[in-house]
């Protein structure tokens, strides 16, 4: 498959480490397609794709967007006909504690309005220069068959994502677990009490300064 | 019979699940903990039911009580050790579990499984969601209130696991499979034995399904209680038997074959109407079609050759790069997110547990049911709290 450049997203592709684009031509046609069809579908929220994922057979097609457009983005890819991104398989994230923000992923430059400046609330946080939460929302349409990832970063100092309950109803325990183990905030979530750990849990157990084997009373 | 206006249709989310509603004169509603020690749970869960008579008005299901924090304790521990991990999260289908993680670091490494061993481990996730299934099917009796067939069952289940036992030791909690293979061959009378078990399986199985699947109190017990339309259940994320018996046909085997399944020639039985004895005679069917694929896979098997890449048998440390996994679980859809650093652990693991996405769905299957109802709903969605917790 022919490693082609997509015009609209050329100049912000590349956000990390690869200038010239990702290499998408681990990607099947079909998985290609539906990146394609992404793409087009979110053209105004500036997707960049990313290097694809790999999986079963050819790679998953990876999109990173910016945190201020979940919502839209979510929405987009659930209602269209050629994405069809109807279930929400997955949501969770990953502790980045040593990386900081890529370029355009909304750092307090009038960001929506669901997206609060202020600190995450909570003990056991601390905000700092670099560290980055990725979320991850893995998505599947039935038909036709196809798998799509999308991502999105939100800083230590700012762990606010808008919350996709209201897209995928699967995304209320998700986001619930997320908020537990990251305590990243999912804005406009109906309720983030505790789901996997008991009331009054101190810390973040997902994120990498969570110690490993340590006993705690309670 | 159960109420017949049974339009159960998901309240908005901000309806103040958390919250106790408020009592308002008439009707009168009132509280019933259920759980998290109760023997219909099928482990620690606890709901919270507001009920008003025998009407359940407002669910509030809490989870976490089997928690052990896996996903965090697979970042501290080498590839090779997290198998055993993922043995313990759905305890009812080790291998099935533990094939889904080699499969996702296997596709990190780019590492190639030897033909043999890829046929066993198939053998042996079928004979697993058989016997998974057979669990449910007898938990499923018991809740309906039906003691015999579940003997029938556990005698088929114990059948299987005895042969689990000859290959790798241990009836549950099998930690067999290895990156890149098998920890070893299977015993030489292996396949005799197979070949035994197979009949027998199958007539535990037709006996039990004889005794309940058309039973009239069975039938009265389960059939329309609680069904789910595909779209709930699409939007929900119920995969696996819980989302066929809403009539999607849709099964990882079949829509994105891993592994060897596009080598195999089977259905994917649907359901009609979602209800509880869809989801129920669904996994019926399916322990058939499953009979069906280990006799294929014994036919299509080489009788011998090795079981282990060579690579697999190092200290395993894949390049750095992200990979997510699917697999069809007894129980559904299970998928493996997992990041490396190019280190001799994992950076993150995040599994998609099948039964956390289905019981996530409990809300909306039991608001407007009676409070009798609410034990087979439950069983219906055969839930493993291992899973749910993580």
């Amino acid at each position: 498959m022919p490693n082609e450049e997509h015009p609209e997203t050329a100049p912000a592709a590349g956000a990390n480490d690869e200038p010239e684009g990702p290499d998408l031509s681990s990607l099947s046609a079909d998985a290609r397609a539906l990146l394609d069809s992404a793409l087009e579908l979110l053209r105004d929220y500036g997707p960049r794709p990313d290097l694809p994922i790999q999986g079963e057979g050819s790679g998953i097609p990876r999109l990173r967007f910016d945190r201020r457009h979940t919502l839209e983005v979510c929405r987009a890819v659930k209602d269209d006909e050629r994405v069809g991104a109807k279930m929400l398989l997955c949501l969770s994230a990953v502790d980045y504690p040593e990386r900081t923000i890529s370029r355009d992923s909304g750092s307090g430059n009038g960001e929506g309005p669901d997206v609060a400046s202020e600190p995450a609330e909570g003990e056991g946080d601390e905000p700092g220069p670099v560290g980055v939460f990725e979320v991850f929302y893995v998505l599947q349409s039935l038909e036709p068959e196809g798998t799509l990832v999308l991502k999105t970063e939100a800083p230590y100092a700012d762990p606010v994502v808008p919350s996709v309950a209201g897209v995928w109803r699967a995304a209320d325990w998700y986001e619930r677990e997320a908020h537990d183990m990251f305590g990243i905030r999912f804005a406009g979530h109906p309720d983030l009490s505790p789901l996997l750990l008991y009331d009054g849990f101190e810390g973040y157990p997902g994120r990498k300064e969570f110690p490993f084997y340590e006993y705690r009373e309670f | 019979m159960a109420d017949a206006a049974r339009n159960v249709t998901a309240p908005p989310l901000d309806s103040g699940a958390a919250q106790a509603r408020p009592v308002s004169g008439e009707p009168v509603e009132m509280l019933l903990n259920m759980g998290p020690q109760h023997p219909s749970t099928h482990g620690v869960f606890r709901m919270v039911l507001w009920v008003d008579g025998e009407k359940i008005v407002d669910i509030v299901p809490h989870i976490g009580y089997l928690h052990r924090g896996s996903e965090k304790l697979c970042e501290g521990e080498q590839y090779h050790q997290v198998i055993t991990l993922f043995d313990r999260l759905d305890y009812i289908a080790n291998f099935n579990n533990e094939h889904v993680y080699v499969r996702a670091v296997e596709r990190l490494m780019g590492l190639e499984v030897p033909e043999r061993a890829e046929y066993l481990r198939v053998i042996l996730c079928e004979l697993n969601r058989i016997a998974s299934h057979l669990l449910f099917i007898a938990t499923m009796g018991l809740d309906a209130g039906a003691m015999t067939p579940s003997m029938f069952c556990f005698r088929g289940r114990e059948r299987i696991q005895a042969l689990f036992e000859a290959v790798s030791g241990a009836r549950m909690m099998h930690n067999y499979f290895r990156i890149g293979g098998l920890k070893e061959d299977v015993p030489e009378d292996f396949m005799p034995r197979l070949r035994e078990l197979m009949p027998q399986i199958r007539e535990d199985l037709e006996e039990s399904d004889k005794l309940l699947s058309f039973n009239e109190i069975f039938l009265a017990r389960l059939k329309d209680i609680s069904p789910v339309t595909a779209e709930d259940a699409i939007d929900y994320g119920l995969t696996g038997p819980c989302l066929r018996a809403s009539g999607v046909e849709y099964d990882v085997r079949k829509a994105a074959p891993y592994s060897l399944y596009d080598r195999f020639d089977f259905n994917v039985p649907t359901g009609l109407d979602g209800d509880c004895w869809d989801r129920y005679y669904l996994r019926v069917q399916e322990c058939y079609e499953s009979l069906s694929i280990i006799e294929q896979a014994m036919e299509q098997m080489p009788a011998e050759g090795n079981v282990l890449s060579s690579l697999g048998r190092r200290l395993v440390r894949p390049p750095a790069g992200e990979v997510y996994v699917r697999a069809e679980n007894p129980r559904g859809e299970i998928g493996v997110y997992l990041v490396s650093d190019g280190s001799d652990r994992p950076y993150r693991l995040k599994v998609r547990p099948p039964s956390f996405c289905n019981l996530s769905a409990i809300r909306l299957m039991l608001i407007n049911t009676w409070v009798a109802d609410s034990v087979v709903i439950l069983g219906s969605l055969d839930i493993v709290m291992g899973e749910v917790d993580r």
